[in-house]
């Protein structure tokens, strides 16, 4: 009578560990990761400097916020500062500094030191670490080398919009609803009109950082979201979606650092699509624009914003689990995520904050 | 005669173009008087659009249409420096797109979207590159991808002087020959090159471009520019007349416009360079060359 009574206990204890390893093997989700911020240095840079220490070693970090340029030190300790007299481009090797009117740019290095030249009307940007320069009527863009040189320069059929590049590929957006893509010479692999709205025109648009799909928000009445994906030479429409948004002012469209998720602005959040589950959901962030950094290690990715008032960090894990926010003062904001450290640029203060998971 | 003629197909030419566009447009600023019109050098290039001042003026849709795009300030929020500051666009129902450029800060009409002809857009040329000076306005035909000169499109500007082309000049081997102070030149191809302006009849040094630019040796015409529209091709913006010339190829670094390279041949060969401007005004300029 006894042996009957244990039997189904012992069947029962071993269903429930065989349940309780499935579980722990198979459908557990690893705790959240925790990180953590811990404020390292912070410097006024509101004056002009010069850099002391100069012979010292070390990388020096370019930054522009606010109307001044200049770079810094990973330990805050050598760096310099001065105004810039209209607006900067500011890579992590070259600051181009430049005149409302400027005809001729002139370099500096992040030590401070004069470097390039360049006689040319426009205004310069960098995108994926390659000098630009835009006409004055927003119709042509030219490419530069490092060493200041003209390496090509393309007339666009109408004026752009918006601009964005990868190392071997540049992607244009014009007012009249175009899409144009150039290679890495400067000739147009890609002119394509998405249509399909009454009224057209580019509002955003981005390019893979590995040059294999382009983003597009576009048109009006009714506006869409528009993804194009490399297929052998030719890019190819891979998915498309009709928007209820009505936006007639600029829209950022933007690719996560690996490329896999697309983030546009809308009008409930950040809406966020994924390449590879073909999947949309929404960041509930209402911003106007926003920039990206990667932080590849973690597989996380930081978002930065500014209204006029305030600036927003949030770092999240794609597509919508944020893990921070961090809001500062002073709408003017410069940012940057290295290693595993983030760099802050707000008002007259620049700062180092290290992020360490624990 | 001549000018009649002239003024017959400027009408003739601003009516076939709004086939495909607007029946008429209003002046973007009201009594405007373009400080550069639609193929004037600007930024070592021709101009596809022109510039209307004076800065803050209020500047109106030429025509009615819908807003596509309002943009204020010198950086788009994606980082792209915006060198047309201020940009409205507009959508007009004929196919066309007008571009109001370099704006006043905080006077587009982010609250509207249908827009009548007249209406305010904002207030002129305090934005982007040449902020401070006049807006930038564009007139494009969205069907055949070109920019359209608007000035044919728009009501004329009473003008009574004619063009002045301040000289004609043969340029080879590094040496230049003004015509009219040089008689005798040796076998050879020569560039034409022109300076040439177009004043109207308000006194200022603005350097306009003219409408339309004849080149005649011998009799023959060997270039003729018609300032009527422009379209960008295989990456070069080009003028879409029989020349088709390219802009980056098309000034000078003075200013003055390449007509293109000839062969003279020995013997007499008389060159005539005649200039028009919108309202039929015409230049001529010539001399008698002794090839030798």
């Amino acid at each position: 009578m006894r042996d009957v009574d244990e039997r189904p206990n012992r069947l029962l204890y071993a269903i429930f560990v065989l349940v309780f390893l499935a579980y722990f093997f198979v459908a557990a989700v690893p705790l959240r990761r925790e990180l953590s911020l811990h404020s390292d240095w912070a410097a006024d840079v509101s004056r002009d400097s010069e850099l002391d220490g100069a012979s010292a070693s070390g990388p020096l970090y370019t930054f522009y916020w606010g109307g001044r340029y200049g770079a810094v030190s990973e330990d805050g300790a050598r760096r310099w500062s001065r105004g810039a007299s209209f607006d900067a481009a500011v890579s992590d090797s070259l600051i181009l500094p430049y005149a409302r009117e400027s005809r001729l740019l002139t370099a500096v290095t992040p030590s401070g030191a004069p470097s390039i030249s360049i006689q040319a009307e426009g205004w310069p940007f960098f995108r994926a670490g390659r000098l630009f320069l835009v006409s004055p009527e927003m119709d042509s863009v030219s490419e530069y080398s490092r060493d200041g040189k003209l390496l090509w320069s393309y007339d666009f059929p109408f004026k752009i919009v918006d601009f964005d590049a990868s190392a071997t590929l540049a992607v244009a957006g014009t007012l009249d609803g175009s899409i144009e893509c150039l290679d890495a010479q400067g000739r147009s692999v890609l002119s394509f009109s998405p249509g399909g709205s009454r009224l057209e025109m580019i509002l955003g648009v981005a390019l893979d950082p590995r040059g294999e799909a382009i983003a597009a928000v576009c048109g009006a009445d009714r506006q869409r979201f528009v993804l194009l994906v490399r297929k052998g030479g030719s890019f190819k429409v891979q998915y498309h979606r009709y928007l209820e948004s009505d936006y007639r002012e600029p829209v950022t469209v933007r690719f996560t650092g690996d490329g896999r998720f697309v983030l546009f602005r809308q009008s409930e959040g950040i809406a966020v699509y994924d390449r590879e589950s073909g999947r949309e959901s929404v960041l509930p962030l209402r911003v106007q624009s926003f920039e990206l950094a990667a932080d590849s290690s973690r597989g996380l990715e930081y978002l930065f914003t500014r209204t006029a008032r305030t600036g927003q960090v949030v770092c999240f894990e794609p597509p919508t689990r944020i893990i921070f926010s961090y809001t500062l003062p002073g709408g003017d904001l410069w940012t940057r995520y290295l290693g595993e450290s983030l760099y802050l640029g707000s008002g007259a203060v620049l700062g180092k904050i290290n992020i360490s998971e624990e | 005669m001549v000018r009649t003629v002239r003024r017959l197909l400027v009408t003739i030419l601003a009516c076939a173009i709004p086939a495909a566009g607007p029946a008429a447009l209003e002046w973007p600023i009201a009594g405007g008087v373009p400080a550069l019109t639609f193929g004037s050098r600007r930024a070592g290039r021709f101009l596809p659009s022109m510039a209307v001042g004076p800065a803050g003026a209020p500047v109106r849709a030429v025509s009615p249409g819908e807003i596509t795009f309002l943009f204020d300030g010198d950086k788009l929020p994606s980082g792209l420096p915006c060198p047309l500051g201020g940009i409205v666009a507009m959508s007009h129902p004929d196919g066309m797109i007008s571009v109001y450029g370099r704006m006043e800060r905080g006077s587009l009409p982010f609250y509207l979207r249908s827009v009548a002809a007249g209406d305010i857009l904002g207030r002129a040329g305090t934005s982007g590159y040449f902020a401070g000076r006049e807006a930038s306005f564009t007139l494009f035909d969205r069907v055949k991808r070109q920019y359209l000169n608007p000035q044919v499109l728009l009501p004329p500007v009473r003008d009574d002087r004619a063009p002045a082309v301040r000289g004609v000049f043969l340029a080879a081997g590094g040496r230049t020959y003004p015509l009219g102070e040089t008689r005798t030149l040796r076998q050879g191809t020569y560039e034409v090159v022109a300076d040439i302006l177009d004043p109207l009849s308000a006194p200022d040094a603005a350097p306009r471009a003219p409408y339309s630019i004849r080149l005649l040796i011998d009799g023959k015409e060997v270039v003729r520019y018609l300032y009527d529209a422009a379209r960008a091709e295989d990456g070069r913006l080009r003028f879409f007349g029989p020349a088709r010339r390219d802009s980056d190829s098309y000034f000078l670094d003075d200013g003055r416009i390449r007509l293109g390279q000839f062969l003279l041949a020995r013997g007499r060969t008389t060159l005539v360079l005649l200039v028009s401007d919108y309202a039929g005004n015409e230049k001529e300029t010539g001399g008698v060359l002794l090839v030798e």
